[in-house]
């Protein structure tokens, strides 16, 4: 065969490869803006996690029981934006600003991940909060056969062994490392941590050893706590939590937490930059309705999640708060890692 | 035994007609995921129909779900053996021998070596959970960073030893993987690296991009440079060869076996998965088989070995799922979703508080197999099919596929730019004959490797020493050694024999025989 017909050959079949390309970004182009309209039609729901990740299963039940409650009649599809925890997410929303059809189910994640990144393509300020819905109550875990039974003793551990003891949990940036780093700074000591990408490895860390203490939630202790494996000894807030009536707070135990915010790990949804308040409006309707109902409890006792229903001018308060209190945190995290 | 009678009442549950019923439609779906790079991984599938299961009796549902896992990955293996397109991570070690059969002729035995290996493995998985799990749950629970550290180490050393001819070659393919998997936010510091600031990459490179553009795109793109009169594959006419013989099951029985432990073990350690354990099983089974010289180019023994790995899996990665509620994969992490979302907590108390449930969800994990198997063994005649498509709409329809599959990774145009560059890339390798497969196994491999190393130091505060002061990394770090000398001496000594390598042109006659040493020419 001769070598020019080969040539063509390949280029014939990239320029089919590069035509798909092209095919697809102009599909992407097309998608129709429907601003304007009273009730958005074709909602889609954004979120950070892939499939079966701890978002999209949050945006699912959301959608499941929004529909239960006769809230919506159609079903919200989910589109999963997982780049950079949040960070894509909240790009994307941005890119669809002024559009009333796309929602996305944000966590307090969004606001850290977007200040520990030095020019982050989108923050949550730049979304339209619609409503916060949930909080998550941090709690420590250590192992039942762990000396410390409240937090002091921890704390008291890690000063007679410095960087000796390790906290296991996710991402360094991840909320449960800051407030740890918190707790580090006010009472001078320091202990390591360890980090694992999925929940389960954290768990046989600590069954194994290999960690002594971590910060999580209800959900991701219950069962081992049941099973007699952990053992709960503190709660990060100034109430105690329902399920552990005799687990003291951390003010109870002499930390103070009045630095940090109250509410540590929410959940909420958010509307592109510069949704319509009628659009607003309609999504905060929904969710109201579907907050009251039984399901929905029933959902945040199984996570362990407090409903915290906050709208408008406060939610706003919220996250501002929230980013204030995290800053310095956030950047001390940095600064540590050069 | 109280847990042989709980086994067989699961059975009997799982084998209710609404229950059988359920499963066959799960693993039919599950196979046309599977077969579809667009359609997305199995744990995408679950999650989608998480709303629909839940419509269902949760025993019920959670058999759907297990039929689902089951096709896909049984789907998995056939792309990789026909088409060259591993759709999954496991199925990566396929296309080593798979698809070189596939080449020979040889497609349906070993598609049917596939499906029997994977039901004999299940079968011994089945009965190891059923056996064994408390024993094995600790086992897991002892297994840490270093650990892993260590048997990490093992595959990446066995990959440049599954390179083929020019161990540089491989090498160069696998340094090239290892730097492509550093891409992205690094997790234990948050740092990004070689994002260019875009947030495209902060997620890095996604494995379905890289494999359709290595392997699926390059694949088209060499063969149609070769103008092709004939078909691309041999296709046998008679039936018997659409099986695999008696011989190829004597042959492999060794490799099953050997598969089955290996992938259970690897499958019960909470982040082992199937990728690791059908991978090492074939590193394990290559250096232990006295045919190690065919494998690359064609030995049923490296279809047997990982496909049993990759099955027996299953079962061993349901022992952190149900014992300890720690789930192993992707995919049994959708399914302990679904346990939560039943209102089901899967954890230690699983098998006392839900005994109805646990069970039966075992049972129809091993049952899926069997439906495989009685599924797919009459239906090979039709996917070997397949490979009769005239070139001129076969390999449109790959393109297709390719973009779609780039595309719906996570709707990301990028990615559908990153496929072809990573086609081109393909493309020059297969030019230069420097081997894909080392780049692909590096890629996953890699960076699971980089965090339990830098978990381990952590640990340690910086002393190597962590790795040889664990027994069981001691223990990992030793079998390694002992298998990289025991290859390597095996080589040398081959070598000195002046023992003539496999045929070059390779014939079915070559892949049938055991002997290695048929004379070249």
């Amino acid at each position: 065969m001769k070598p020019t017909t080969r040539r063509l050959r390949v280029a014939v079949a990239f320029a089919v490869l590069l035509t798909g390309a092209t095919a697809c970004s102009t599909l992407q182009a097309g998608t129709n803006n429907s601003s304007g309209t009273a009730t958005p039609k074709n909602v889609q729901i954004v979120v950070d996690t892939g499939p079966g990740g701890g978002s999209d299963l949050f945006a699912r039940e959301i959608v499941k029981l929004a529909q239960q409650t006769k809230g919506i009649s159609s079903n919200w599809p989910v589109i999963s934006q997982t780049a950079g925890g949040g960070l894509g997410a909240m790009a994307y929303m941005k890119g669809k600003a002024n559009q009333t059809n796309y929602v996305a189910a944000f966590t307090s994640k969004w606001v850290i991940s977007a200040l520990g990144t030095a020019n982050p393509p989108a923050s949550l300020k730049d979304l339209t909060p619609i409503a916060e819905l949930a909080d998550e109550t941090q709690i420590v875990a250590v192992p039942t056969s762990s000396p410390y039974k409240n937090f002091k003793d921890f704390v008291a551990g890690a000063k007679a062994h410095p960087n000796q003891l390790v906290q296991t949990g996710g991402a360094v940036s991840s909320v449960d490392n800051l407030i740890a780093l918190k707790v580090q700074k006010d009472t001078g000591t320091k202990w390591k941590y360890l980090s694992f990408a999925d929940g389960g490895p954290r768990i046989t860390a600590l069954l194994r050893g290999d960690a002594q203490m971590m910060i999580g939630a209800k959900s991701d202790f219950q069962e081992q706590v049941d099973a007699g494996k952990l053992r709960i000894i503190a709660v990060f807030s100034d109430k105690r939590m329902a399920a552990f009536p005799n687990v003291p707070t951390m003010t109870e135990q002499g930390f103070d937490l009045s630095a940090l915010p109250a509410q540590l790990q929410f959940r909420g949804i958010a509307g592109p930059p510069g949704m319509s308040p009628a659009a607003v409006g309609y999504y905060v309707g929904v969710l109201q309705k579907m907050i009251k109902s039984p399901g929905w409890q029933q959902y945040m006792d199984s996570e362990g999640d407090t409903t915290q229903f906050v709208t408008g001018s406060a939610l706003t308060a919220l996250i501002n708060k929230f980013t204030t209190s995290m800053t310095p945190l956030v950047h001390s995290l940095s600064g540590a890692g050069q | 035994m109280s847990a042989l009678n709980h086994l067989l009442d699961g059975l009997g549950t799982a084998l209710s007609p609404t229950n059988l019923l359920w499963m066959l439609i799960g693993c039919v779906l599950g196979t046309v995921v599977g077969i579809l790079p667009g359609l997305g991984s199995p744990a995408a599938t679950l999650a989608v129909l998480l709303p629909l299961t839940l419509r269902l009796q949760p025993t019920t549902g959670l058999i759907m779900m297990a039929g689902i896992y089951h096709g896909a990955k049984f789907a998995g293996s056939t792309t990789a053996i026909l088409l060259n397109i591993p759709t999954e991570t496991s199925s990566v070690v396929l296309c080593y021998d798979g698809h070189e059969l596939a080449k020979k002729g040889r497609a349906g035995p070993a598609m049917g070596m596939s499906a029997i290996s994977g039901f004999i493995a299940s079968t011994v998985g089945v009965i190891a959970l059923t056996f064994t799990a408390p024993a094995i749950a600790n086992l897991a629970v002892k297994f840490g960073p270093p650990e892993f550290a260590s048997l990490m180490t093992f595959g990446l050393l066995l990959v440049i030893s599954m390179a083929g001819k020019s161990p540089v070659k491989g090498f160069i393919s696998m340094a090239l993987g290892l730097l492509v998997a550093t891409v992205g936010v690094d997790l234990v510091s948050g740092a990004q690296r070689y994002t260019f600031g875009s947030i495209n990459l902060y997620d890095g490179v996604q494995f379905i991009t890289l494999t359709l553009g290595l392997f699926a795109v390059a694949e088209v793109l060499i063969n149609v440079e070769q103008k092709r009169a004939k078909p691309l594959f041999a296709v046998p006419k008679k039936l018997r060869e659409l099986l695999p013989s008696r011989q190829d099951l004597r042959r492999c029985a060794g490799a099953i076996g050997l598969g089955s432990v290996v992938g259970f073990i690897i499958g019960a350690l909470p982040g082992g998965g199937s990728t690791i354990g059908s991978f090492v099983s074939y590193t394990l089974v290559k250096n232990t088989s006295r045919n190690s010289d065919e494998f690359g180019k064609g030995a049923i023994e490296g279809v047997a070995g990982p496909e049993a790995a990759n099955n027996s899996e299953a079962g061993g990665a349901m022992i952190p799922l149900l014992s300890l509620g720690l789930p192993g994969n992707a995919s049994t992490s959708v399914m302990l979703a679904a346990l939560l979302l039943y209102g089901v907590q899967p954890g230690p108390l699983l098998f006392t508080n839900h005994p109805e449930i646990a069970w039966p969800v075992i049972a129809s994990l091993y049952l899926g197999t069997l439906v495989l198997l009685v599924l797919n063994l009459p239906l090979i005649p039709m996917w070997v099919q397949i490979l009769r498509i005239p070139y001129w709409i076969l390999y449109p329809t790959i393109l297709v596929l390719a973009v779609v599959g780039a595309y719906s990774a996570r709707g990301s145009l990028f990615d559908v730019w990153m496929l072809v560059g990573f086609s081109l890339l393909g493309y020059i390798f297969r030019k230069l004959e420097i081997p894909a497969a080392p780049m692909l196994m590096a890629f996953v491999l890699g960076p699971q490797f980089e965090v339990a190393l830098r978990q381990s130091l952590t640990l340690s505060n910086n002393s190597p020493l962590i790795f040889v002061e664990r027994p069981i990394s001691a223990t990992v770090l030793a079998i390694t050694v002992a298998v990289v000398a025991f290859s390597t001496v095996s080589r040398h000594r081959r070598r000195r024999r002046g023992a003539p390598a496999v045929p070059t042109t390779p014939s079915v006659a070559a892949a049938n025989s055991s002997a290695v040493d048929e004379p070249v020419k």
